[in-house]
């Protein structure tokens, strides 16, 4: 057909095979790895995950449009060596997960059509993993993820869990997202405090499920990728975007948020303070005053992120001020000047906004 | 390849839109699924045609196009068309998934040329018309040939609405103006993947040595420096030479930079056009050239006029003039007062000085809580690691003096002693600060 092989020829330029190789699909591959299964033997196979442009955005949309609702949604992709990699995401229609155990049998029916859907449509990758949202009290596993992601990759490994924070991303200007491996049951990792100190500040209503099932589960590496033709037009969208980088003002649309933020920190400061008025009159042994510092320090950090997040929110405001405001008066009288010499032509009226 | 000529395509109707024209927004994520889609197809040597369909909100005559997906395709009498039922449902699909703000079909997209709409894309547009009922999908086309030429950050795409004169009478399209709109998440996503998103070489065995290396290759010229700094990102907290609140702060910094950079190319883009502009009389009173009619373009004088009109609400207003009726009022007293100084900065009266004011307070106050935290978990550090070291004392004197009292004395001169000589390890060195702290 005339349009099909205009096209064909067309869009060989657009691609690059060395570059854009992950957006390959090798069937016979990942079938092959699938029957050797080398994560059996090694819990801490998996080690890495590169998430595709359209996978991130959409999970980040995803997870915003939920507000303060957990949402959740698939991961479609494949393996290699000892990296997952997502090529797409798809939304689930399921809310609250956070509180329900099996929320995602609500969605098989779904998931299951969509997914044939999307092969006879040509995409024929596998899920991959499963992603959820934690609305502003951070990346990690709470007691029932750890038991969903447990199952799924008792069954339908490799499965990978990813979490995202829509809140934290909007406040830092930053994507705030997690992807997580659970280990088999009874498996005790060597080094056990190193992935629960690495978390950043964990509210402390959930600090109790953080702490609890924290060793249960290890955290991959994550890096983001993006096609030749993707660059290409993200360098002509960035002509089109800047514009809300610098009007944009973090402070004013974070208010909420910082604010609760500010109650946490207050709420385990107190805490902090009721535990060591308990432990003061006692002679302070090794250990007590070890743990309590531990506490505090986490405190601490989570005061330090607020105020650096609060910083960037007000350079954001002043460069607005300096760039925009202060020179205005001049940059007006000087529009006038030049306006009105010419006497006979009244364009200072004639201001047509 | 069919013959087509340069310019003129039958099935597009020139000339200006009517009065009741769609206001229409793009979102980068339908842009980027198009790519994202069309890249894979390309590379896994998929059959047919590239098509999909976009969703959108529609309100009235404005419409935003939001997500995509592609679609599946069958042949019939050698028309390209979407398979019907597969289409309904996974449009439902997506409905299902999208219902605050509820999204409904705006659009199908496929790839086309420059000049526009060509015969075979009107079979399927008028299938998905009928199959939703809706005849203003619009016809979205991207236009490979245009991708290595971008200019100015034009994008390779253009939007056509289909048009019927007359009942029964061919299909005809009409181009539409579309603006690039995001939302918040958004930005971000697509800020992050531009900057930190790496080129997609295929997995390597040694895993880090290839992070290491395609994150070199990054392909934005911002992304150079973003790059190296994503490395250290991965590190853990304590390896990274920067930390994360500097990192953040380098990179939002940069990003400012940019756009500062932009702001700037572009208004000398404008004032170097301005300045290749014959002299007229409105510069130069003197002057009898008339103005050359034909080729002032009216329309962007009127623009960068209405531009530069636009600045002096941009000054913080003096409270005086803030009563004043309307804006022109506001501008032109400044004018009036030239000869006087510029009106000096008062004392935050006006509302939105008040307001950045407390915003500038309110941050220092954070800073301040954050410090603070930090000094008192510094005291308390020393303080448990003075009482080990006393501790310590008390256990090696009590066996050389066999006195309880020397111990209690000891403690308390040992306070001293200990504040030193832990200042001595060189351990917090904010022994000096703390000192006070009771």
């Amino acid at each position: 057909m005339a349009q099909k092989g205009w096209e064909i020829e067309n869009t060989i330029k657009l691609v690059d095979p060395t570059r854009d190789a992950l957006y390959k699909y090798d069937a016979d591959k990942v079938k092959k790895l699938n029957n050797e299964r080398p994560w059996r033997s090694d819990p801490n196979h998996f080690k890495h995950v590169r998430i595709s442009a359209v996978a991130l955005i959409k999970m980040v949309m995803h997870a915003r449009s939920g507000g303060d609702l957990e949402i959740m949604g698939l991961m479609v992709g494949y393996i290699e060596h000892e990296t997952f990699i997502v090529t797409d995401a798809v939304r689930l229609p399921v809310e609250g997960t956070e509180t329900r155990v099996n929320a995602q049998d609500d969605a098989n029916e779904y998931m299951v059509t969509f997914l044939e859907r999307s092969r006879q449509a040509g995409q024929m990758e596998n899920a991959v993993g499963w992603y959820h949202s934690h609305p502003g009290y951070g990346c990690w596993l709470s007691g029932i993820d750890v038991g969903t992601q447990e199952m799924q990759q008792s069954i339908n490994d490799p499965f990978l869990a990813v979490v995202v924070d829509p809140h934290r991303t909007i406040s830092a200007g930053k994507v705030d997202i997690g992807a997580f491996r659970t280990y088999p049951q009874g498996y005790k990792p060597e080094d056990s405090g190193s992935s629960a100190e690495g978390m950043a500040a964990v509210p402390m209503a959930k600090a109790a499920d953080f702490g609890a099932h924290a060793n249960r589960y290890y955290s991959l590496e994550v890096s983001h990728y993006k096609s030749t033709l993707d660059s290409k037009l993200l360098e002509a969208l960035w002509n089109k975007y800047w514009v809300q980088t610098l009007s944009s003002s973090p402070l004013f649309t974070n208010r909420e948020y910082v604010t609760k933020q500010i109650e946490d920190v207050l709420a385990k400061t107190a805490l902090v303070h009721d535990s060591m008025k308990k432990t003061s009159g006692l002679p302070p042994m090794g250990p007590r005053p070890k743990t309590g510092n531990d506490q505090f320090a986490k405190v601490v950090k989570a005061a330090e992120k607020i105020a650096s997040e609060e910083k960037m929110g007000l350079v954001a405001a002043m460069v607005k001020e300096k760039v925009f405001a202060v020179a205005a008066p001049q940059l007006d009288r000087a529009a006038h000047a030049v306006a009105t010499d010419g006497g006979d032509t009244q364009m200072a009226d004639v201001k047509v906004a | 390849m069919a013959g087509k000529s340069a310019s003129i395509n039958p099935l597009v109707l020139t000339g200006k839109a009517p009065d009741t024209t769609q206001h229409v927004q793009l979102h980068p994520l339908a842009l980027l699924t198009i790519s994202d889609y069309i890249t894979r197809h390309t590379l896994r040597s998929q059959e047919g045609p590239i098509v999909g369909a976009v969703i959108g909100e529609q309100d009235g005559r404005s419409f935003t196009l939001e997500h995509a997906f592609e679609c599946k395709l069958q042949e019939l009498n050698g028309d390209v068309l979407v398979d019907g039922s597969w289409f309904a449902e996974r449009l439902e699909q997506y409905r299902d998934v999208h219902k605050a703000p509820p999204l409904d079909l705006v659009a199908i997209f496929a790839l086309g040329p420059v000049e526009g709409p060509q015969k075979v894309h009107l079979p399927m547009l008028k299938q998905v018309q009928q199959l939703t009922g809706n005849d203003s999908v619009m016809l979205l086309l991207f236009h490979g040939e245009l991708v290595d030429h971008l200019q100015g950050g034009k994008l390779p795409i253009s939007l056509y609405e289909s048009v019927q004169e007359q009942e029964g009478a061919q299909v005809k399209f009409r181009e539409l103006s579309f603006e690039v709109e995001t939302g918040e998440a958004e930005m971000i996503g697509v800020d992050t993947v531009a900057k930190a998103g790496t080129a997609a070489t295929a997995v390597q065995r040694a895993d880090t040595a290839q992070t290491g290396e395609s994150s070199k290759k990054a392909t934005s010229s911002k992304g150079k420096g973003k790059a190296k700094d994503k490395d250290k990102e991965d590190d853990t907290e304590t390896a990274g030479i920067l930390s994360p609140e500097d990192d953040e702060l380098i990179a939002s910094l940069t990003a400012k930079a940019n756009a500062i950079r932009m702001l700037n190319d572009r208004i000398n883009l404008i004032r170097s056009y301005l300045t290749t502009l014959p002299p007229s009389y409105l510069t130069d009173a003197n002057s009898t050239t008339p103005p050359p009619r034909d080729t002032t373009n009216h329309i962007l004088l009127r623009n960068v006029n209405s531009l530069l009109s636009r600045v002096p609400l941009l000054a913080p207003q003096s409270p005086i003039v803030a009563l004043s009726n309307g804006h022109e009022a506001a501008s032109a007293i400044p004018s009036s007062a030239a000869p006087a100084p510029a009106p000096a900065p008062s004392p935050p009266s006006s509302g939105i000085h008040a307001a950045g004011a407390k915003e500038r307070q309110d941050v220092h106050l954070t800073s301040l809580l954050a410090v603070l935290s930090r000094s008192v978990a510094e005291a308390q550090a020393m303080g448990s690691k003075f009482h080990i070291v006393s501790r310590e004392k008390e256990n090696k004197s009590r066996p050389a003096f066999g006195g309880g009292g020397r111990g209690g004395g000891g403690g308390g001169g040992g306070g001293v002693g200990g504040g030193r000589s832990l200042g001595g390890f060189g351990e917090e060195g904010l022994t000096g600060e703390v000192r006070g702290a009771p």
